[in-house]
């Protein structure tokens, strides 16, 4: 399987329901944007019909990880924690270890983006 | 752009992967900054700019707008914002557009390396002569934002011209323009088995022979690295090579330590003799 825009495109032209392994395809590297006669924003489509799976609770086995990006946001504000302890350790003396955040900007961070993701199966968003 | 450089002073910003896996960018970048003359503040925390979790269908755009606004309004606090990742570059551009009244700029450090690719190049004088490096710009900077990108002026891209100003040769290869695959998704699809796009691109990277890969994004950075160690474990790639941020590079051709100052040991490639005394040793066998 491969992506084509014009097959999403199409789709959506057409009112069909989302095709959805073909839509995970994407990169999002917005080659089609640059070079598209029409000037449509395609990756913007996309993203568009990703998040309407995602709402419908579609893709939660598969972007588990991405829970745990928001987890750690919300904590020290990086997706993820430094990999390693060689990391950790460049970064301690540096300054440049993630710290955590204090709760009046974790509490801005959860009104901005707290609770989003993937639902459980078969609950409406 | 030259405007905003010209007040000498501007914030650091270095998102998710420089912070937690190649922390060897962020203290390059800072290094050479402060070197160049500015003055540069670091924000008060580094609040991720929301690009995995836009890609990953969990927020929109509306949403980003309003993570961009709280980074620079009360995190960062500063009008000048340069950051080494081209998925924060983007997303804080294509945020800041939609809230004009923000007045606030996020440079790229390549394009500040870029502006000021004379005065390095007087400083580091040829430091990387014979040196042959193959270049990736990356999609969030050259398609995502093409009406604001640099182009080249001495090579096809703003990394050719500021290796060609270090001294070193740029070479051509086939998938130059191919995405890295970086935002593939989804993540487990993409740990169990390499993305076809990253094979392709690193592949033709390494069949042009060159002594390293310069790049521009922490997260190009992280998927061309990984993928060469994962398909060298698989027996797909008889050699490998070194991938650099661009203010690695600029660091080292100024004289930095590659291990304390550059953090190339962080590296999942790391450079062929990491104790070489010369930028040449460090990349090319004795």
């Amino acid at each position: 399987m491969s992506f084509s825009p014009r097959r999403v495109m199409l789709n959506v032209a057409m009112g069909r329901e989302a095709l959805h392994d073909h839509l995970w395809l994407c990169l999002l590297c917005h080659t089609c944007e640059a070079v598209c006669p029409n000037a449509v924003h395609i990756p913007e489509v996309v993203e568009a019909l990703r998040r309407m799976l995602v709402s419908r609770g579609l893709e939660r086995g598969d972007l588990e990880v991405y829970l745990e990006a928001l987890d750690n946001i919300l904590s020290r504000g990086v997706m993820m924690a430094p990999v390693n302890d060689k990391v950790r350790d460049f970064n301690e003396p540096r300054g440049l270890n993630p710290r955590l955040l204090p709760e009046y900007v974790r509490a801005e961070l959860r009104k901005i983006i707290g609770g989003r993701g993937p639902k459980p199966r078969g609950k409406k968003a | 752009m030259e405007e905003l450089l010209k007040r000498r002073s501007l914030t650091f910003y270095p998102g998710c992967i420089a912070t937690s896996i190649y922390p060897g960018v962020t203290y390059s970048s800072i290094k050479v900054l402060e070197k160049l003359g500015f003055k540069v503040l670091s924000p008060e925390h580094v609040v991720c700019c929301g690009l995995p979790l836009e890609i990953a269908g969990m927020i929109g755009r509306e949403e980003l707008k309003m993570l961009t606004s709280y980074n620079m309004r009360r995190l960062i606090k500063h009008d000048v914002v340069v950051t080494p990742c081209n998925g924060c570059y983007r997303t804080f551009n294509v945020a800041l557009k939609k809230s004009p009244s923000e007045n606030i700029e996020c440079l790229h450090v390549a394009e500040v390396l870029w502006l000021l690719r004379e005065k390095i190049s007087e400083m580091v004088q040829d430091s990387l002569k014979g040196l042959n490096v193959v270049t990736h710009v990356g999609c969030h900077y050259a398609y995502a934002m093409h009406a604001k990108a640099i182009r080249g002026v001495d090579g096809e891209d703003l990394l050719e011209d500021i290796a060609l100003s270090l001294g070193a040769n740029v070479l051509s290869y086939e998938e130059k323009a191919t995405c890295c695959g970086a935002t593939a998704m989804k993540w487990p699809w993409v740990l169990e088995a390499l993305s076809p796009v990253s094979r392709l691109k690193v592949t033709s990277m390494v069949d042009a022979d060159a002594d390293l890969i310069l790049v521009m994004c922490t997260a190009c950075q992280l998927m061309i690295d990984k993928t060469q160690y994962q398909m060298r474990d698989l027996g797909e790639l008889d050699k490998v090579i070194p991938v650099l941020h661009v203010s690695q590079l600029v660091g080292l051709a100024l004289g930095f330590h590659p291990v304390e100052d550059v953090g190339l040991h962080l590296h999942l490639v790391p450079p062929k003799d990491i104790s070489a005394t010369s930028i040449k040793g460090l990349f090319k066998e004795a």
